[in-house]
């Protein structure tokens, strides 16, 4: 679930801020700080690149508080700017060549965390082992993945944003759910199966 | 057969999918078996921890932020100066006996409320950048393909920008407009001086 829901500012904060008040600035980004930085972290890995984004974000909501038009509300505001920043900054051919990414290879993973560490609770092993693996995805499926079962985007809001085809984001989440299962279970095969028949389900037990 | 992974994303996610789809995904243990996987992953995703913002990642965003606010207040009249002078090509241009580019979009003339975040802001970050990028060795005569595409697409899109903004009066371009307009055009120079600095880097070599 976005954790851009629990987001609470008062309006009188958002016209204070709008004002040029410090305490309202800081007031906002207490409120936003961890869910606009989780959602960067999510979309961005790389910690530096990631510290880089949430000032910038940050900078441009409090400069321009006051284009807020109250239409929707403030979390989504922020949201979506926050949003727009991490698409740029992966779209970026700057950012692009720092993290060796060849444009042409969606393919090619961004990073691929390695611990080795054998984890005692099998439930935070999970958890860390989809992290990884969610890592491991090449930028702009993860993105899709993230903005989709995480943050509620529909497939012609994220095709909005990339200026892409509602299909080219449906088959974006295909792929990006196709490879975390492989790598979260690298026995099972890549499609329910042609080799596996149909099983039918019992409805007699 | 059994359902394509995108097709069961989309039973997972409430979308239109073909019937017999739907009706083989019941009846179908395999498929209903990773149905439920997807909806697990999802909720794994959910639940993700979440990330704290470095701790002095405030201390950075107020003083950008504040000191932004300060050098404009004490550089208003400088500012202001400089806008006018701008304006004052835009309208020497627009009273050129010419007629604007058949390709100039027609922007609604529908009077929106203006911008709160100050234009000249961006107009001046655009003029340090138009700096920065004079200040860049030429382009080589022989260049990488991609990297001469992505210059000469860049270069492209702010030649169109500039005449938008040339036009301005002309078409009935209001503060909120010119403001995305300026605000694109500061990215995609942004954009375009680091390109231009990694390709010279690349050539230092």
């Amino acid at each position: 679930m976005s954790q851009f829901q629990g987001i609470q500012v008062s309006a009188e904060v958002i016209r204070a801020a709008a004002g040029g008040d410090a305490a309202a600035h800081e007031a906002i980004y207490r409120a936003c700080g961890r869910p606009v930085y989780t959602l960067i972290r999510r979309l961005i890995p790389q910690a530096a690149a990631a510290d880089d984004v949430l000032q910038e974000v940050f900078v441009e909501i409090l400069r321009n508080t006051g284009s807020y038009s109250g239409v929707g509300s403030f979390a989504g505001w922020v949201r979506s700017i926050a949003v727009n920043k991490c698409l740029t900054h992966l779209r970026s051919p700057w950012n692009r060549r720092l993290l060796w990414l060849d444009a042409q290879d969606e393919e090619s993973p961004a990073v691929v965390l390695i611990d080795a560490m054998p984890h005692p609770d099998i439930q935070a092993s999970a958890r860390i082992d989809l992290e990884r693996a969610l890592t491991a995805l090449p930028p702009l499926t993860r993105s899709v993945v993230w903005l989709h079962d995480v943050e509620g985007y529909t497939h012609h809001e994220i095709a909005h944003l990339l200026g892409r085809t509602a299909s080219f984001s449906k088959s974006q989440l295909a792929r990006a759910h196709t490879r975390l299962r492989a790598l979260l279970d690298p026995q099972s095969s890549d499609s329910p199966g042609e080799s596996l028949p149909c099983t039918p389900v019992s409805t007699n037990c | 057969m059994h359902a394509r992974i995108d097709q069961l994303l989309s039973l997972r996610d409430g979308d239109p999918v073909a019937a017999h789809i739907a009706t083989h995904v019941e009846s179908c243990s395999v498929c209903a078996s990773q149905l439920a996987q997807l909806q697990q992953t999802r909720q794994r995703l959910q639940s993700l921890a979440s990330f704290d913002p470095p701790a002095s990642a405030w201390d950075g965003i107020a003083e950008r932020v504040q000191s932004r606010r300060t050098r404009h207040r004490s550089r208003f009249a400088i500012t202001a100066a400089a806008v006018a002078s701008i304006l004052a090509v835009f309208i020497g241009i627009a009273t050129r006996d010419e007629a604007p580019p058949a390709d100039v979009r027609q922007v609604s003339t529908q009077h929106d409320s203006p911008a709160a975040a100050p234009l000249d802001q961006l107009v001046e970050q655009s003029r340090d950048l138009d700096a920065m990028l004079q200040h860049l060795p030429q382009r080589p005569s022989v260049e990488r393909v991609a990297m001469a595409g992505t210059i000469d697409t860049l270069e492209q899109r702010i030649q169109w920008l500039d005449v938008q903004l040339s036009y301005a009066p002309d078409t009935g371009l209001n503060d909120a407009q010119a403001y995305r307009l300026w605000r694109e055009r500061v990215d995609l120079m942004d954009s375009l001086v680091k390109v231009r600095y990694a390709e010279s880097s690349r050539l230092a070599f």
